[in-house]
């Protein structure tokens, strides 16, 4: 361009308005009309212009990128249509102490906290099923805790919800598109609140991003590496919690049984991994841990008692 | 050129001072500072989403804080995220900037606006059990008596 006819020192003042620009810029919600700005003032050229916007759209763009808080509302709506779909046994002494022992097992997760805080709630179904939305909610069918035999287990089946919870497998299952479509509209507003018709569109693809989760958690599963992660994490919380992980693989086992038996593939058969496979990989992760756990009685009477109430 | 090196010196010290501090912002709803890096640890005063923290050091998980009263404790890394400062994160790339960005539009975003916007279309879906399930809570003295009873966690060896 003209550069080479221009003093040094003018090219460095030119530099400097620019990655200042840049950094104010790349952050800012008004990033586009800034670099507008910019150009018709003649403090930068259209080439840099671009550069800006180009910057400052790669800003969001993934499930990665969703913060913590909008982890906990979209888990909101998630627990809402699953609480649609199933009835709550609404037992306060069950319902205590799953919540006591979600708690103490969060504990020792990877993701102690979490926004506002781990919730469980017990589903009035024989259907064999847990399920978890981001944000911290999760749900245990009667048919499910029928088939734990002891508090070790049932640990395991919550620290492995938990794990799901704290690698966002949920989240991952949001169409890409959708989400680089909501941070487009969000990075474009400058309000807090948005206007009303921004509001109706990012509303619409709030409904979207439900949908996706949903027809996961009820309908396709998470994919094999993400249950595979989850038993993982478990494994690893029930050692940290020194719980025995000798349980989870004593339900495995009664879930393939019960898999022989019944010839329904709703809920945890038709969006789990085979219980064989499962049962095989934590068999080899659990042997490889090596330490043996024997359970008190203090925790099998203590669920025994509680287990009376669901059967 | 002397007001040029004068602006040049002013932003490599603005550079510094943003470089040197760690700041620490709280993500979740509330969370406790602890004397020690520990959940039982009592707590010495609660911190809400958005409170910045200065951090000082970090030990298994945990960060030693200092608040802007100048009191000092502990919390938990999954409470917390980084800030790092603008200059920083331009040179450490998208990634770094997309975690600014994700304080930034934290308050903007899938948010209590869009729940209401969503529920207002969708009156037949109920979100009574979701916030009763919030309410179900037990205290950490109660959670620490079931570790503690169950033979878990720190007591695990304990008869």
């Amino acid at each position: 361009m003209e550069g080479g006819q221009m003093r040094p020192c003018y090219q460095l003042f030119k530099a400097l308005c620019l990655t200042v620009s840049i950094l104010f810029l790349v952050n800012c919600a008004v990033t586009q009309k800034g670099a507008e700005i910019l150009e018709k003032t003649g403090k930068i050229t259209s080439e840099d212009k671009e550069l800006i916007t180009k910057t400052s759209e790669a800003v969001r763009s993934s499930f990665r990128d969703l913060s913590e808080e909008e982890e906990y509302y979209i888990g909101r709506s998630v627990a809402a249509l699953i609480l649609s779909k199933y009835k709550v046994w609404d037992n306060s002494k069950a319902t205590n102490y799953v919540n006591l022992l979600t708690q103490a097992v969060a504990l020792f997760s990877e993701r102690p906290e979490i926004y506002a805080g781990y919730h469980t709630l017990i589903l009035d179904t024989d259907e064999i099923n847990a399920l978890a939305a981001p944000g911290g909610f999760i749900f245990l069918t009667r048919g499910l805790l029928r088939l734990c035999s002891d508090e070790d287990t049932l640990a395991g089946i919550i620290a492995h919800e938990i794990g799901h919870i704290s690698a966002r497998h949920g989240l991952q299952a949001i169409k890409k598109s959708r989400l680089i479509e909501a941070f487009k509209l969000l990075a474009s507003e400058t309000a807090e609140r948005l206007a009303p018709e921004r509001l109706a569109q990012l509303t619409n693809l709030f409904e979207g991003t439900l949908d996706d989760i949903v027809g996961q958690l009820i309908e396709r599963g998470y994919d094999r590496r993400s249950e595979y992660e989850a038993d993982s994490l478990s494994l690893a919380t029930l050692q940290r919690a020194a719980y025995s992980p000798q349980g989870m693989l004593h339900f495995l086992e009664v879930l393939a049984q019960t898999k022989t038996k019944t010839t329904s593939l709703k809920g945890w058969f038709s969006t789990h991994p085979e219980p064989k496979d499962r049962h095989e990989r934590l068999k080899a992760e659990v042997h490889l841990a090596k330490e043996q756990v024997i359970i008190p009685k203090v925790r099998s009477s203590r669920f025994q008692k509680v287990a009376s109430t669901w059967q | 050129m002397k007001k040029l090196f004068f602006l040049l010196g002013l932003i490599g010290l603005t550079v510094l001072s943003l470089s040197k501090t760690d700041i620490l912002i709280v993500k979740v709803q509330s969370t406790a500072l602890r004397p020690e890096p520990n959940f039982f640890s009592a707590v010495k005063l609660m911190l809400k989403a958005g409170d910045q923290l200065e951090k000082l050091a970090s030990r298994e998980g945990w960060f030693q804080v200092r608040i802007s009263s100048g009191t000092v404790g502990w919390v938990h890394s999954s409470a917390v995220q980084p800030r790092p400062s603008q200059l920083m994160a331009l040179a450490q790339g998208p990634k770094t900037q997309a975690t600014m960005s994700e304080v930034a539009l934290a308050s903007k975003g899938f948010n209590r606006q869009v729940e209401a916007s969503y529920r207002q279309k969708h009156p037949e879906i109920d979100y009574s059990w979701v916030d009763r399930m919030l309410g179900f809570k037990a205290s950490l003295e109660a959670v620490e008596t079931f570790l503690r009873e169950g033979q878990l966690g720190e007591w695990k060896e304990a008869k």
